[in-house]
């Protein structure tokens, strides 16, 4: 499967100013809000009939350990248990917020594999290219600070990437290979 | 976008595996379906392997795989699923593997990591965990161990995860990417879903009646699952069914319910259709996701009626005797499609005899000997990511 990179676009969670957002954000994890913010930004130009024929691939290698970690904490200390801490621990629930708040409605799913993730976007593009024109590829991990040094040493190269959203708007079946993906995901 | 454009070969089921319902393999899991017989412990909702399974898995697994709950249910799985193909090292060298899960190895990090909110708290312990946090961990281990070295990825999608993994897999070998792909599922209980589902209110203590007047609610389950899959033109390996159509879709509607006219599962299955060039009267049998919620049995039950107008297709859920494996569910309610294949009998749905009046579906309660060519299987899930597959009992025409 060729592609054609039509957008990109970039942010770190620190650069979102949340006195700007709407009420709809106030259950969104940090996770939710970067990612949102990137990828309604690579769709400004696309209509309702496009984003029915997009499909949509979000990677991440934790997920949402804030609210996975908030749930757990609060299970162990034998406090109550919120609904909406554990529906926004899911790996998948940044995906569904921003299918709700952009009306995407074609082929999605989240995948999460590690250091691999971003071979592994790649490789799931090529299948879901070939069902839709277009492919949107989102990226996001956000590490909590009482987690930080926890995983950064578990993980080396986690520094650079902790709190950034990325995504990346290709058009499918291009034909030519007109840009190198995976340093591009890099 | 016509998926059949480039369609170069179909994708043949040479063999799979299926730990779930207490059981340790496929047939014993759909002798239960087939008699009623649930696995769901009427005090807790809950369908969990014993530990009596667990020490006997156990014995037979590299040590690498003994730690975790999760990750000696799919060595124990793959392992014997790859056993029943005879695929050589070769074979698995270039060969795919598509992992689906939800919650990985968790037992070895949920009582971990809240530990980090305590000073002074034992460092090693959290790093440990936060290496197991990260599901891809489930999926590279399997990797190593196995040396599946082609392409890899694992999906988390919520409930629909397994399905999709089985429909990227099968569009990997429609491209040519791959001539084989392993592709499997593995979810265990835990806390955090457990005690989750609980204070959405979504948890039922008694077993489950999906699509009856008195459901009240889900039981959860426990499953590892794995397929092995080839290009039709790869071997002699005989099929025990094909995958014939895919389709996807999102509702854009709410993190935790589906559409209440299913309008994202009825694309979904329309997709799959498209995908699979059969029209809804050549589907025989509907495998549905059919969980006992409220919320999802209506909406399930009116994707159907949408797909299928006037059609009196029979339709199962198979969740009150395995109940619901959250992930892992797609592919093993596939398996049972399979096995129904053999037998050519419909698995019939607990507790038929007091279908809500507002399902007017063909819902029955006893084992149907009938002539089963192609059945629709349907994934709805959290985040509102639906999918659906269409199993063949034969190859369909390219």
């Amino acid at each position: 499967m060729k592609f054609k990179l039509v957008t990109s676009s970039t942010i770190h969670e620190s650069q979102l100013v949340h006195e700007e957002l709407s009420p709809a954000y106030r259950k969104a994890t940090k996770n939710m809000l970067a990612a949102d913010y990137v990828c309604k930004d690579v769709l400004s130009n696309f209509t309702q009939e496009d984003k029915r024929n997009l499909g949509f691939i979000l990677g991440t290698r934790f997920g949402e350990i804030s609210s996975t970690l908030e749930f757990l904490s609060a299970y162990e200390q034998e406090k109550p248990l919120s609904p909406i801490h554990f529906q926004n621990s899911l790996h998948n629930s940044t995906l569904g917020f921003i299918c709700i708040n952009q009306q995407l409605t074609g082929p999605a799913l989240t995948i999460s594999v590690g250091e691999k993730t971003e071979d592994a976007l790649i490789d799931s593009a090529a299948a879901i290219g070939s069902m839709v024109p277009y492919v949107l590829l989102c990226t996001i991990d956000f590490i909590p600070e009482n987690f930080k040094e926890s995983y950064y040493a578990a993980y080396l190269e986690l520094k650079k990437n902790d709190g950034w959203a990325k995504a990346y708007l290709l058009q499918s079946n291009f034909g030519t290979e007109t840009f190198n993906l995976k340093s591009t995901l890099k | 976008m016509d998926l059949n454009e480039n369609r170069l070969t179909n994708t043949k089921i040479v063999s799979y595996s299926s730990i779930a319902c207490n059981e340790i393999n496929i047939e014993s899991i759909y002798d239960r379906c087939l008699n009623k017989e649930s696995s769901v412990a009427v005090s807790t909702g809950l369908s969990e392997i014993s530990e009596e399974i667990m020490s006997c898995l156990k014995e037979d697994a590299p040590a690498l795989f003994r730690k975790s709950r999760s990750s000696l249910l799919s060595f124990s799985t793959l392992n014997q699923s790859l056993k029943k193909t005879g695929w050589t090292a070769a074979d698995l060298s270039d060969c795919g593997l598509i992992f689906a899960t939800t919650t990985g190895q968790i037992d070895l990090w949920q009582s971990a990591l809240p530990l980090s909110k305590i000073e002074n708290e034992n460092q090693d312990r959290i790093i440990q965990a936060a290496h197991r946090q990260s599901l891809g961990y489930s999926l590279i281990e399997l990797q190593k161990h196995f040396q599946i070295n082609g392409p890899c990825t694992l999906v988390s999608s919520s409930c629909s995860a397994s399905l999709q993994a089985l429909a990227i897999a099968s569009l990997w070998i429609r491209q040519g990417k791959v001539k084989r792909c392993v592709v499997g599922s593995t979810e265990i209980l835990s806390n955090l879903t457990v005690q989750g589902f609980h204070c959405l209110r979504l948890l039922s203590k008694d077993i489950a009646k999906p699509f009856n007047k008195d459901r009240s609610g889900i039981n959860l389950g426990e499953a590892s699952v794995f397929f092995c899959l080839e290009a039709d033109n790869v071997s002699e390996l005989s099929a025990h069914g094909w995958i014939s159509g895919v389709g996807f879709s999102t509702d854009a509607y709410h993190p935790t319910a589906p559409h209440p006219e299913g309008k994202g599962s009825a694309i979904a299955i329309q997709r799959a259709l498209a995908d699979a060039r059969l029209e809804p009267i050549d589907i025989n049998w509907i495998h549905a996701h059919g969980t006992g919620s409220l919320a999802n049995d209506l909406a399930e039950a009116s994707a159907i009626k949408t797909c299928f107008p006037g059609m009196n297709i029979p339709v199962t859920s198979t969740k009150p005797i395995h109940g619901h494996t959250l992930g892992a569910s797609g592919t093993l309610e596939a398996a049972l499609i399979l096995e129904s294949f053999k037998k050519q009998t419909l698995l019939p749905t607990m507790h038929a005899n007091n279908i809500d009046p507002k399902i007017t579906l063909n819902i029955f309660d006893q084992p149907k000997h009938e002539n089963l060519n192609h059945v629709l299987k349907n994934s709805l899930g959290f985040g509102g990511i639906n999918a659906s597959i269409i199993f063949s009992k034969n190859q369909v025409d390219l």
